[in-house]
C-alpha cells in the first residue's frame, strides 16, 4: 500500500510538471490556435543550457538557472519570428507540423552536441530526504516542484488578471479577430507568449532532469501525457491543464507501479481517447464548439 | 447638438475614391467613392449583401483592396488595423463582439490599449460622462449583458480610444426599437461632443435619416447620395 | 498550405516517377549501401503514398504511420518465425491484422477534429513502440533486442532481385492508388477534404469515407513494413517511433501532398540524402529537420508542385506545347453521347423524364415546415415557423440579416435538428435524418460560397452529384479505368447533360473549378444537384456577389430548369428584383418568425413588411444612469 501511496505522491509531483508544460501549450493554443509539439524539446534544451553553464562554465546552479531562463525567453521569441510567423496564413496544420519539425531540429542539435555521453546526472536545487509523514516520505524534490508550481500559478494568475499584457492576452485568446480590429498588437503578444512558454519549459526541464536524467529525448513521454492532461482538463483552461495533468500523473504512476510501463501508457491512451470521444471540452473547459 | 460641442478636428477626414474589393471570386465593391468630413455624421444604408460591412472592414485594413484613394486626413490608410486605429479611425464591429469573459471595465480597457490611450482613468471617466448608462455595468461580465447593453458597451469601447472618426457597423441589429432609439441618440450626441466624425452603417434607414447629416445608399457595390427627406427614395433602397 | 490542392490525373506522372526509380535502380551498378538505402526508400515511399491518400486527398492527419509500418513488419515476421506460416500467408494475415487495428483506431479517431487526430495518432505510435519494446510481449517480439527477420524465400532479401520485387510492388501500389484517387470514390474523398458539411449535403457518408481512407493508408503502411523488414533484416522498435512517423510526413511535405508521385520523390530525398550522402548521423538529422522546415515555410507544394510549375512555365514559353496541352484538355471532355433532349439517365436506372405526375402526388406539398423551432444553446434562431411549398413552385424566403433564413434552410437539409416541430419532404418526415439521407430523398442544396471542389475540374465536380457514395464502388475503383470505364462514361454523359441545362459552355468544362468565375461556379453547383435526381432545390443566396447581368442570367437559367423538370425551388435572396422575376410565392422571416406569406408583389406592398426592412423609429427612453437598453 505504501508503494502505491508514494507512487501517487510522485504522480502528483510529475503531474504538476506536466501541468506546467501544459500551461505553456494551452497559452499558445488559446492565443494562436497552434498545438506546440516542440514544447518538450524546448524544455530539454533549456535544461541542457543550464547544465552546460554549470559543467562547462563552472557557474553555480543557482546562477546558471536564471541565465538559462533569460536565454530561453529570447530563444522562444526568435523561434516565433523564424519558424511560426513566416507565411502565417499557411494554415493550422502546416504550422503544427512546423512545431514537429522544430522539435526534430532541436533534438538533432542536442544529440549532436551532447548525445554521445547521455544520459547525464543533473544537479538538484535542493538536497536531502524531505519530510516524513506517518510511513510516507515526501521527497525534497517533489516538495520543491509543488512549491514552484504553486508560485508559477500565482504569478501567471496575477499576470493575466492585473497587467495590461495579461489582459491583452486574454482578449486575444478569446476573440483574436476583434482584438486585432481594436488595435491590439497581436504579433508582439504572440512573440511574448512564445518567450514565456520557453521560460516555463526550462523551469520544468530543470526540475525534472534530476529524476529523469538529462538526455535529448528526456521529455518525449512526458509530452504525450501532458497532452492527455490538458485534454482531460479542458484545452482552453489553464487551471484545467494543471488539474488534468495531476490526475493523469497519479493514474499513470500508480498503474505503472501496479503493473508495468506498457499498462501505464495504455491506460493514459485510453483516457485520452475516451475524453475526446465523450467529453471533448474536458473537465473545466467551456461547453461550446469544441469537437476535438 | 449641444451648445458646447467640441470643434471638429482640422483635417480632411475620410476620403475614398474608386474602391474595389473582392471576396474570393465575388466583387463586392465596384469602384465606390465616399467621404466623411471632420465631425460629420454620415449614414450608409442598403440591402444586405450590398457590401456595407465590407466597406468598414476595408477601411480598418482587414481586407485586400485597390483604390485610387483611401486616405484619412490626407494620408493613405495602411492595410493594418493597428495603424488605422492609431490614426484615430475606430471600428465598432457588427454584432458587438464583446469579450464575453472579461468585465465591461476590462472591455473598455482593451479599447484604450488598442487606441494607445495614455491616461486610462481619465479616458474612462470621460466616456462614462458621455454614456452614463454603462456605470452600473462596469463590474459585470460582458457576456451576461443583454444585446442593447452590449451595444452600449461596444460604443463606449470605441469612444474610449478618442477617435477622430468612429465607424459603427449595424448598430440596430437585433435590438428593440426603444434600445435603438436611445443608443442611437447617445452615440450621435457623444460624437458631436467629442468632435468626432461618425460613419454609421445600418439596415434601419428610418433611424439613419433621423440622425445623420447626410445619407448614402450602397447598392450593387457603389454608393449614391440619397435625399433623406424623400420617403420614396428611402423605400427604393430595398424595393 | 500543407494540404493545398491535390492533383488530377496523377497516373502517368506517378508511373513515370516510379518507373524511373525502377529502371535506374536496376540498370545502374550500385554499391551495397546505396542498394540497401534505395530499397528502404522505396518501401518508405509506399508508406508515404498511403499517407498521401489520407492527408493530401482526404484532408486528415496521422502521426502514427510508422507504427503501422511496424505492426505490418512485426506481425508478418512473428507469424513466420513463431507460427511457421509460409511467407505469402504470413503477409496476407499480417497485413490483415494491421487493417483490423486500423479500422478499430479509425472508428474512434474519425470523430475527432484535426488536433484530436494528431494527438491520438501520435500517442498510438508511442504506445505501439512501448509495447513492442516492453517485457510483456518480449517472447513474441523480442522486446528491446528486436527480431531477426529470416530471408524471404523466392527473392532473398537484398540485391537486385529484391529491388525488383520492391519496385514492382511500388508500381502496383501507384497504379491502384491513382485509380482510387481519380475515381468516384477519390472525388468523394476530395469533397470531404474540401468541406464535410458540403459532402454530407451531397449524399456522402463522411465518417465512412474517412475510415476508408485511414484504413487504406495503414494497409499500405503494412505492405511497406513487410518489404522493409526484408531489407533491414532485423526489426528494432526504436526505428518506428515518433521520429520516423514525422519522417514519413516529411516525405509527403517535401515531395508534395496530394500527388501520389510526389511522396516517392520525397522518400528518395529524405532517405537517401541522410542515409547515403551524409554519412554522419548527426549532421544528417539536423539537415533533415532543416529541410522539412524549409519546405513547410517556403515550398509547401513540395518538389512535385515545383516541377509542375516549371512544366507550366515551359508550356507557356513554347507555344507548340501549349497548343498540344490545350488540345489534350479539350479532347478529354469531348463527349461520347450527346442527346440534350432525352432527359433520361442510364446510371442508377431511374428515369428522369418528367411525366404527368399522378393525381395524388400533385397535391402533396414539396415541403412542409410545421411549427419548427431551432435553438442554439439558449438562443432561439427559429420560432414556430410554418411553411408550405407547393410541388413545382418557386418559393422565395426573404428577411433582414439574422432573421433565420439560412438556419431554416439548414434545418430542411438536415444540418440542424429542430427542437420542436416537424419537416416533411413530399409527405415524408425528415426530422432527425442525417444530411446524406435527406439528399437521397431528392433534396439538393447549395451554399452561399459555392460548394465545389476547387482543384477538381468542372466535369468531375458535377459527376460527384451522382451516387458519390454507392456501395461496392470502392473495390472497382481500385482497378482503374478498365473496370470503371463504362460507369465513368455514363457519369460523364450525365454531367454534360446537366451542364447543358445550366448553361456552362463546353469549352469551360475541362477547367479546374477554382478558375471559373463566381456565377459559373454557382451553376456548376446546381448542375451537381441536377444529376442526382433532385426533387427539391434549396438555393442559399444564389445572387450574392453577382452583377446585375449575371443575376438576370441566373434567373433565366433557373426558370428554364424549373420549367423543363418541374423542379420545386426554394430560394433565399436579398435581391428583390430577382425574386419578383422568378418566384411564385414568398415568405418573410424576421427574428426567427414568419411575418408574411403570399404572392411576392402583394407581400412587399404591405406596410408592416416594408417597415421591417426600412426600420422603425421609436421614442428614445429618458437617459438617466441605470437605464437599460432592452
Amino acid at each position: 500500500m505504501d508503494l502505491y501511496i508514494s507512487a501517487a505522491i510522485s504522480g502528483v509531483a510529475v503531474g504538476l510538471l506536466y501541468g506546467m508544460i501544459g500551461f505553456a501549450i494551452v497559452m499558445l493554443y488559446k492565443s494562436t490556435g497552434v498545438a506546440n509539439f516542440a514544447q518538450g524539446t524546448l524544455a530539454t534544451l533549456g535544461a541542457f543550457v543550464a547544465w552546460a553553464l554549470v559543467t562547462d562554465a563552472g557557474l553555480p546552479l543557482l546562477a546558471a538557472v536564471p541565465i538559462a531562463l533569460v536565454a530561453s525567453g529570447v530563444f522562444g521569441i526568435i523561434v516565433y519570428f523564424l519558424v511560426i510567423r513566416p507565411r502565417a496564413s499557411a494554415g493550422n496544420l502546416n504550422i503544427t507540423v512546423r512545431t514537429l519539425g522544430l522539435s526534430l531540429l532541436l533534438l538533432a542539435i542536442m544529440e549532436w552536441r551532447w548525445g554521445a555521453l547521455a544520459p547525464y546526472r543533473y544537479p538538484t536545487i535542493v538536497q536531502g530526504e524531505g519530510i516524513q509523514i506517518a510511513s510516507v516520505v515526501l521527497p525534497a524534490q517533489s516538495l520543491l516542484i509543488a512549491a514552484v508550481a504553486a508560485v508559477i500559478m500565482v504569478l501567471l494568475w496575477a499576470l493575466f488578471r492585473y497587467t495590461r499584457a495579461g489582459l491583452s492576452f486574454r482578449a486575444l485568446a478569446e476573440q483574436p479577430d476583434t482584438a486585432r480590429l481594436l488595435g491590439l498588437r497581436a504579433t508582439r503578444l504572440s512573440a511574448a507568449t512564445w518567450g514565456l512558454s520557453a521560460i516555463l519549459g526550462t523551469i520544468v526541464g530543470v526540475l525534472l532532469a534530476p529524476s529523469a536524467f538529462l538526455a535529448p529525448a528526456m521529455m518525449e513521454p512526458y509530452l504525450l501525457f501532458t497532452f492527455t492532461g490538458i485534454v482531460l482538463g479542458g484545452l482552453t483552461s489553464l487551471p484545467g491543464a494543471l488539474l488534468g495533468s495531476v490526475i493523469v500523473g497519479i493514474i499513470s504512476n500508480v498503474t505503472i507501479v501496479a503493473f508495468n510501463l506498457e499498462a501505464g501508457v495504455l491506460v493514459v491512451f485510453v483516457i485520452l481517447l475516451i475524453v475526446m470521444l465523450l467529453r471533448p471540452q474536458g473537465l473545466l473547459g467551456k461547453q461550446e464548439a469544441v469537437r476535438l | 447638438m449641444t451648445t458646447d460641442a467640441a470643434q471638429p478636428a482640422t483635417g480632411r477626414g475620410l476620403e475614398i475614391e474608386d474602391l474595389v474589393v473582392g471576396y474570393g471570386k465575388a466583387t463586392v465593391l465596384h469602384g465606390l467613392s465616399l467621404s466623411v468630413a471632420p465631425g460629420e455624421i454620415v449614414g450608409v444604408a442598403g440591402p444586405n449583401g450590398a457590401g456595407k460591412s465590407t466597406l468598414l472592414k476595408v477601411i480598418s485594413g482587414l481586407l485586400p483592396r485597390t483604390a485610387r484613394r483611401l486616405d484619412f486626413d490626407g494620408v493613405p490608410l495602411k492595410r493594418d488595423p493597428v495603424s488605422v486605429v492609431g490614426r484615430g479611425v475606430v471600428h465598432v464591429p457588427e454584432g458587438r463582439r464583446m469579450f464575453a469573459n472579461l468585465t465591461v471595465e476590462e472591455n473598455l480597457r482593451i479599447g484604450a490599449i488598442g487606441g494607445r490611450v495614455r491616461e486610462y482613468r481619465a479616458a474612462r471617466d470621460r466616456v462614462v460622462e458621455l454614456l452614463p448608462a454603462i456605470v452600473p455595468m462596469l463590474g459585470r461580465r460582458a457576456g451576461l449583458l443583454s444585446g442593447g447593453q452590449q451595444q452600449q458597451v461596444a460604443i463606449a469601447r470605441g469612444l474610449i480610444a478618442n477617435p477622430s472618426l468612429l465607424m459603427v457597423d449595424e448598430l440596430s441589429l437585433g435590438l428593440s426599437p426603444t434600445a435603438v432609439a436611445s443608443i442611437s441618440a447617445s452615440t450621435v450626441a457623444s460624437c458631436r461632443e467629442l468632435g468626432a466624425g461618425l460613419l454609421w452603417v445600418d439596415q434601419n434607414v428610418t433611424i439613419l435619416a433621423k440622425h445623420c447629416d447626410r445619407l448614402v445608399l450602397l447598392r450593387d457595390g457603389v454608393a449614391e447620395a440619397v435625399d433623406m427627406t424623400d420617403r420614396e427614395a428611402l423605400g427604393s433602397v430595398y424595393f | 498550405m500543407i494540404i493545398g490542392d491535390a492533383k488530377n490525373r496523377t497516373l502517368v506522372p506517378s508511373l513515370v516517377i516510379a518507373g524511373g526509380v525502377t529502371v535506374v535502380g536496376l540498370a545502374l551498378p550500385l554499391d551495397t549501401t546505396l542498394e540497401y538505402t534505395l530499397i528502404a526508400a522505396v518501401a518508405w515511399a509506399i508508406a508515404a503514398i498511403g499517407l498521401d491518400v489520407l492527408v493530401g486527398f482526404t484532408g486528415q492527419v496521422s502521426f502514427g504511420q510508422a507504427a503501422f509500418v511496424a505492426i505490418g513488419a512485426y506481425a508478418t515476421s512473428a507469424l513466420r518465425i513463431h507460427a511457421g506460416f509460409p511467407t505469402p500467408l504470413a503477409v496476407v494475415v499480417g497485413v490483415g491484422i494491421t487493417g483490423v487495428i486500423a479500422l478499430l483506431l479509425g472508428s474512434i479517431v474519425v470523430r475527432y477534429r484535426i488536433f484530436g487526430i494528431a494527438v491520438a495518432t501520435l500517442f498510438f505510435g508511442y504506445l505501439t513502440v512501448t509495447v513492442l519494446m516492453g517485457d510483456v510481449l518480449r517472447p513474441v517480439f523480442g522486446g528491446a533486442n528486436g527480431l531477426a527477420v529470416p530471408e524471404y524465400e523466392l527473392v532473398g532479401s537484398h540485391g537486385k532481385p529484391y529491388l525488383l520485387l520492391t519496385c514492382v510492388v511500388l508500381l502496383i501500389v501507384v497504379f491502384v492508388t491513382c485509380s482510387l484517387t481519380d475515381s468516384q470514390t477519390g472525388r468523394a474523398l476530395r469533397l470531404v477534404k474540401t468541406n464535410e458539411a458540403v459532402a454530407a449535403a451531397a449524399g456522402i457518408r463522411v465518417r465512412r469515407m474517412k475510415m476508408l481512407s485511414f484504413t487504406y493508408c495503414c494497409v499500405l503502411a503494412a505492405i511497406a513494413g513487410v518489404l522493409y523488414a526484408g531489407v533491414v533484416g532485423y526489426l528494432g522498435p526504436e526505428g518506428f517511433g515518433i521520429k520516423q512517423s514525422v519522417n514519413i510526413f516529411a516525405m509527403l511535405v517535401v515531395g508534395g501532398a496530394g500527388t501520389v508521385g510526389g511522396p516517392i520523390l520525397g522518400a528518395l530525398l529524405v532517405t537517401i540524402l541522410p542515409g547515403y550522402l551524409l554519412r554522419d548521423g548527426h549532421v544528417s538529422a539536423v539537415v533533415f529537420a532543416a529541410v522539412l522546415l524549409f519546405f513547410l515555410i517556403l515550398l509547401p507544394e513540395g518538389i512535385y508542385g515545383l516541377l509542375q510549375r516549371v512544366g507550366a512555365w515551359i508550356t507557356r514559353m513554347v507555344p507548340a506545347l501549349g497548343r498540344f496541352a490545350a488540345r489534350r484538355r479539350s479532347a478529354r471532355v469531348r463527349r461520347v453521347d450527346h442527346d440534350p433532349d432525352a432527359a433520361t439517365t442510364v446510371v442508377g436506372g431511374a428515369s428522369r423524364v418528367v411525366d404527368e405526375t399522378t393525381e395524388a402526388e400533385a397535391d402533396i406539398p414539396a415541403l412542409e415546415v410545421d411549427g419548427v423551432e431551432v435553438t442554439f444553446g439558449g438562443f432561439v434562431a427559429l420560432s414556430d415557423v410554418d411553411l408550405r411549398i407547393r410541388a413545382g413552385s418557386v418559393h422565395a424566403i426573404i428577411g433582414p440579416n439574422g432573421a433565420g433564413k439560412t438556419t431554416l434552410l439548414n434545418a430542411v437539409s438536415g444540418l440542424y435538428v429542430p427542437s420542436k416541430g416537424d419537416i416533411r419532404v413530399f409527405g415524408e418526415s425528415t426530422r432527425g435524418m442525417p444530411p446524406h439521407r435527406i439528399r437521397q430523398r431528392g433534396v439538393v442544396r447549395t451554399f452561399q460560397t459555392p460548394a465545389i471542389v476547387p482543384d477538381l475540374d468542372v466535369l468531375d465536380n458535377v459527376k460527384l452529384g451522382l451516387d458519390a457514395d454507392e456501395k461496392g464502388s470502392f473495390w472497382t475503383d481500385l482497378l482503374g479505368r478498365l473496370a470503371t470505364g463504362r460507369r465513368e462514361r455514363a457519369l460523364e454523359a450525365e454531367a454534360h447533360w446537366a451542364l447543358d441545362a445550366v448553361g456552362i459552355d463546353e469549352s469551360r468544362r475541362a477547367l479546374l473549378a477554382k478558375n471559373l468565375d463566381l456565377s459559373e461556379q454557382k451553376r456548376v453547383e446546381i448542375a451537381r444537384g441536377l444529376v442526382g435526381h433532385a426533387r427539391l432545390l434549396l438555393l442559399d443566396e444564389p445572387t450574392a456577389g453577382l452583377s446585375v447581368k449575371q443575376m438576370e442570367s441566373l434567373g433565366a437559367t433557373l426558370k428554364e430548369v424549373h420549367r423543363r423538370f418541374g423542379l420545386t425551388i426554394m430560394v433565399i435572396s436579398h435581391h428583390i428584383g430577382f425574386i419578383l422575376d422568378i418566384a411564385d410565392e414568398m415568405t418573410v422571416l424576421d427574428y426567427g418568425r414568419v411575418i408574411g406569406n403570399g404572392e411576392p408583389a402583394e407581400v412587399l406592398a404591405r406596410p408592416e413588411i416594408a417597415a421591417t426592412f426600412m426600420g422603425v423609429d421609436a421614442e428614445p427612453v429618458e437617459e438617466t444612469a441605470g437605464t437599460e437598453g432592452s
